[in-house]
């Protein structure tokens, strides 16, 4: 990591702990100071396999707040739970431990996805007073501010943000005769581009995006929802909770899908199918120099520094250029926005409340923040953060760019049905990787039925 | 080993080079036969390269420097082993014993006293409680975590020990079975001698039963241990603290990792394998000689 | 079995005393119960009870998160309508039913081939195959899973093998390659077991079939095949029953794809109990599986009833 600008790190301390304090101070209305209150356990729960790049790095990060918060608030005692497996074991173990007050943890931190579901369970505390006084939130654009927005109350706070766009080999492309750097106004051009590519260099990926149902629901968040979202009818779940299950955004996304296949410009199944995370792949591909263009999350470029070393790549760089996602017929860029939120149970007392937010307040502190956004491949959702040096020379010129994207995400929705939904739409990316000659309409049918036999033709709505 | 005879015509196997006989001319093994011998280990040997095919990958992945999911020339070197052997991944297979062990012995020792008694002696409703084993067998592990866990969690319960008792229930239904089985097809003759000397059940069953149907028994409890060993769900859901967690569940986060340490799986795994192996061998001797499940061997 | 008393021809026994040394009808050993308490006492505090609340659960809407999983309600008649007008769990079935079949056939002709090929052959093949073989079943789910995911990925081991590094089999033929692989895992002890009971064939009864010039398929039906039946019933039904409760090895290599064409009962009723929240229609689904198994038993125990 590059060294700090002089001075910064002395006030970075400051900042939070003054941060922290007056939080504190604010959000306790007296009842409880630093050091004269008796004492309160708290427990704090979080994916050990799945947030960070590597567990180490998370174990790193989670055992430094806690040193720095137990020496701000030497009389609470903090129990860190990394709960073990891959996503999906998280989420099931966490909600079992939601079910009974004994297991269910003060502070958890959790996908955006979830938010919506674990608030109608009534397994979360409204936030919205705690974050009066904290100048940390008010810095989130609105859209990462309304992420756990439910009914007029904040019951989450975002502490890292994916978003999406586009990475290309300036290299191959130079060779492909498409000028760099390179900024495609519409979903046609990206084709085209994939298709010069694969003229120049036969051999090689043209064009990753991701499909099929291995990556879990987070697959279709890094790859096939953000051209939905910048489709003519981006729309996954109407106000009134139905799922979307045919609409022409569907079809145009379905249909990239069908061309991209078809004519041989996307990525092999062998690796869109890979059980090791494939959305981490391109960044292993880029590196050999076998993919033109991915849509890919911001965390891919993270994969290229040191620490992470997924492959470790410093010539990433100058090798590397990012784009936005256009929209289907141009007029600016669209990406999906999902994070990793924190959340302190309902059934946590007064005193154990105040010393969860308090906690959350250090590791929201900025160094705390970019470093978990750095490790962990997220964006803070601090504005200002976005051009602290800290950040942006991580995986640098990455960072910035992304920053720079994450006003033009929009969220993805939560609710249960999402979950089924997501499936429908991965399987039939899946199938149109696997069968090319499967037009976009087929590929739809077969999502429509499915989703509407699990949910109910009640859940389920088409859009014209 | 005791072996059968061959059934081509006439040809007596040797037992031993030593005592090898001079065979008259009509029993010696003519062309027909030798070729007919060629083709059937052929055919066994190829058979065999087939069984071993997918597990090339992991010998030659574990010592290779630069693994891949492919099969390659390996890049020479221990290093995997090395890696996997320290640390918290050791600590996984020792608590993989722990639950092993535990298991196994709990399943092992209920189940020989359950097998006895279904298999000698007159109980009432012995019908349906063998169907009851069997049928017990059957049921999927991951419907009866949920219940389970809501359990454990109520009584605080979700640690290894319990966890371990949890898993000799899972095996115990199949133990009982194999080892009713073996039961069966011990002559009771000594038995009845020992009780007109006057022998208490648990005397009987120690010097008697169980040594004689200790093959039965073992090939029971080691089902029982590989059982054990390899459950993954279970100790996923059941048990808590990470420490505690056994090695399948550190072979699973390795594999949902981004950058895939192939090499690091591999050595893993295949060390993961070896107490596996080892039992085999120390009761490979049990195996030949007395495995007899199923028809005709009563006596 | 109690010692009979000496009658006393003075005071003489009461009758209920007679009636309990009767030795002309086998009473039952009631004291054996004790025996069987450690057995049954666990199965029921940590297999029937669990089974009884996984029954009710199927019946209910309770879901992992959400409103439900609050406030549930018992509505069996709306449980089953929608497992029967769920496509996905009818194709569940079908998939596993040929999973099922695939894994018996498998193992039973593998186990038999294996078991009399090994009988033949000279020592040290018979070492060597046999260990392989049996290794191979020993080999913990998890570890035959990730060796044959391995094996059949792109890429993997039968593909670079084979000189297409780009062949992807597992998600040409999944559930071909699943099946493959659970018979690899299975075979093992489908030999061993057969071979021990190959061996208890007579020889006299080969060797008579042979002087009256039967031919080896004739040996093999008139008198290996009976008297191998009650094994192979057993292999039938054990490897049934395994292959119906396989989950990590297929959850390891496909984790039920692409799309559902792996999704054995088992992993689906995960999927819907853990993915998509539905908690108790997974439990229904597991309890469908409960009846499956049964029906497997129920048959055995038919064929067999009279070695009970």
């Amino acid at each position: 990591m590059k060294a700090f600008r002089k001075g910064v790190l002395p006030r970075l301390i400051a900042g939070t702990t003054i941060i922290a304090m007056s939080t504190a101070t604010l959000a306790s209305g007296g009842v409880s100071q630093a050091g004269a209150a008796s004492k309160v356990t708290i427990s704090v729960a979080y994916a050990a396999n799945t947030t960070f790049d590597t567990t180490p790095l998370g174990l790193t990060w989670w055992t430094a707040v806690k040193k720095q918060y137990e020496k701000l608030y030497p009389n609470v005692t903090v129990n860190l739970i990394a709960v073990q497996g891959g996503e999906p074991d998280f989420l099931t173990k966490l909600a079992l431990d939601y079910k009974s007050t004994s297991t269910a943890p003060t502070l958890a931190q959790f996908p955006s996805t979830e938010i919506a579901l674990y608030q109608s369970t009534g397994y979360l505390m409204s936030l919205s007073k705690m974050l009066k006084g904290s100048s940390w939130f008010s810095q989130y654009p609105k859209v990462i501010q309304n992420e756990g927005l439910i009914n007029g109350k904040i019951y989450a706070v975002s502490s890292g943000e994916n978003n999406v766009g586009l990475y290309y080999d300036k290299a191959i492309l130079t060779k492909a005769g498409i000028k760099v750097p390179w900024q495609p106004t519409n979903w046609a051009q990206i084709i085209s581009a994939a298709e010069k590519i694969k003229a120049a260099e036969p051999k090689i990926i043209p064009l990753w995006v991701d499909a099929g149902t291995s990556a879990g629901p987070n697959g279709a968040g890094y790859g096939i929802l953000n051209l939905l979202a910048g489709s003519s009818t981006p729309t996954i779940q109407t106000s009134s909770g139905k799922m979307v299950v045919d609409s022409p955004g569907l079809l145009q996304t379905l249909d990239f899908f069908h061309t991209m296949f078809s004519k041989g410009l996307g990525a092999p199944t062998s690796q869109l199918f890979s059980l090791n995370n494939a959305p981490n792949i391109p960044s292993a591909d880029f590196k050999s120099g076998t993919l033109g263009i991915a849509v890919g999350a911001n965390f891919l470029a993270g994969n290229w520094t040191k620490q992470v070393s997924f492959p470790y790549w410093p010539q990433a760089s100058t090798a590397i250029g990012i784009a936005g996602l256009p929209k289907v017929n141009g007029g600016g860029y669209a990406s999906t926005l999902s994070g990793w939120d924190y959340g302190i149970s309902s059934t946590a007392s007064a005193a154990q409340a105040t010393a969860a937010f308090n906690f959350m307040n250090v590791a929201q502190g900025q160094k705390f923040l970019i470093e978990a956004g750095n490790w962990a491949g997220w964006v803070p959702p601090v504005q200002s953060d976005w051009n602290v040096p800290l950040y942006t020379n991580f995986a640098a010129p990455f960072n910035k760019e992304f920053g720079e994207l994450l006003p033009s995400s929009s969220e993805l929705p939560t609710s249960a049905n999402y979950s089924v939904w997501v499936q429908g739409i991965e399987t039939a990316s899946g199938t149109l990787a696997q069968t090319p000659s499967t037009s976009g309409a087929t590929a739809l049918s077969q999502m429509k039925s499915y989703v509407t036999n699990q949910l109910g033709a009640s859940q389920v709505t088409t859009l014209k | 080993m005791s072996e059968m005879t061959d059934t081509n015509v006439g040809v007596p196997e040797s037992t031993t080079t030593a005592d090898a006989p001079v065979l008259p001319p009509e029993n010696r093994p003519t062309q027909r036969t030798k070729v007919r011998s060629a083709t059937l280990n052929l055919i066994l040997g190829g058979l065999g390269v087939l069984f071993l095919a997918p597990m090339l990958w992991l010998f030659l992945a574990s010592i290779d420097k630069n693994a891949s999911w492919g099969v390659e020339w390996p890049h020479f070197s221990l290093i995997n082993f090395r890696h996997v052997l320290t640390g918290s991944l050791l600590h996984s297979l020792w608590n993989s014993v722990i639950l092993a062990v535990i298991s196994t012995t709990i399943a092992s020792v209920a189940g020989v006293f359950a097998a006895y008694s279904l298999s000698r002696r007159r109980i009432p409703f012995k019908g349906p409680l063998l169907l009851f084993i069997i049928f017990s067998s059957g049921v999927p592990l991951a419907i009866l975590v949920i219940p389970v866990y809501e359990i454990f969690s109520k009584y605080g319960l979700l640690s290894i020990l319990p966890t371990a008792v949890f898993l000799s229930v899972t095996s115990l239904p199949f133990e009982v079975y194999l080892m009713k089985n073996f039961i069966d097809a011990v002559p009771t003759d000594l038995e009845e001698a020992a009780r007109m000397e006057r022998a208490s059940t648990f005397q009987v069953l120690r010097r008697v039963v169980i040594p004689l149907a200790l093959p039965g028994i073992a090939a029971a409890a080691i089902f029982g241990f590989v059982n054990a060993w390899g459950s993954f769900v279970v100790p996923l859901i059941l048990i808590g603290p990470q420490n505690q967690q056994p090695a399948p569940i550190a072979i699973y986060t390795f594999l949902t990792l981004p950058k895939a340490q192939f090499g690091n799986i591999a050595a893993y795994s295949l060390v993961f394998c070896i107490p596996v192996f080892i039992l085999y061998t120390i009761s490979s001797r049990l195996f030949r000689e007395g495995f007899v499940l199923g028809g005709g061997v009563k006596g | 079995m109690a010692s009979i008393p000496l009658v006393d021809t003075v005071t003489g026994p009461s009758t209920s005393e007679l009636w309990r040394t009767r030795r002309d009808k086998e009473r039952y050993q009631w004291s054996s119960f004790g025996l069987l308490t450690p057995t049954f006492g666990l199965l029921i505090l940590l297999f029937l009870v669990p089974m009884g609340f996984a029954v009710w659960l199927g019946f209910t809407n309770l879901t992992l998160v959400g409103p439900l999983a609050i406030h549930s309600s018992f509505v069996p008649w709306q449980q089953l309508t929608r497992l029967r007008t769920d496509t996905s769990f009818w194709s569940s079935l079908w998939v596993t039913g040929i999973f099922i079949a695939g894994s018996i056939v498998g193992v039973v002709i593998m186990g038999y081939t294996l078991a009399s090929l090994l009988m033949r052959a000279v020592p040290w093949m018979r070492m060597i195959v046999g260990g392989i073989v049996v290794v191979a079943w020993m080999m913990p789910a998890v570890t035959a899973g990730i060796t044959w995911y391995a094996s059949t990925t792109g890429g993997g081991a039968f593909a670079t093998l084979l000189g297409t590094p780009n062949s992807n089999f597992l998600d040409n033929d999944p559930l071909l390659v699943v099946t493959i692989a659970s018979v690899w895992s299975m075979t093992g002890f489908a030999m061993l077991v057969m071979g021990a009971a190959l061996r208890n064939i007579p020889s006299e009864a080969i060797e008579a079939a042979t002087v009256e010039n039967a031919s080896t398929w004739q040996r093999f039906r008139m008198i290996v095949l009976p008297l191998l039946r009650p094994t192979m019933t057993a292999i039938v039904l054990l490897t049934g029953l395994l292959a119906l409760a396989n989950f990590s090895l297929i959850y390891i290599m496909t984790q039920g794809g692409p799309g559902n064409a792996t999704n054995i009962l088992p992993l689906y009723s995960y999927q819907q109990a853990f993915s998509f929240n539905n908690l108790a229609y997974g439990a229904l689904i597991g309890n469908i599986m409960v009846v499956i198994a049964t029906v497997f038993g129920v048959f055995y125990v038919r064929i067999t009833a009279r070695r009970l």
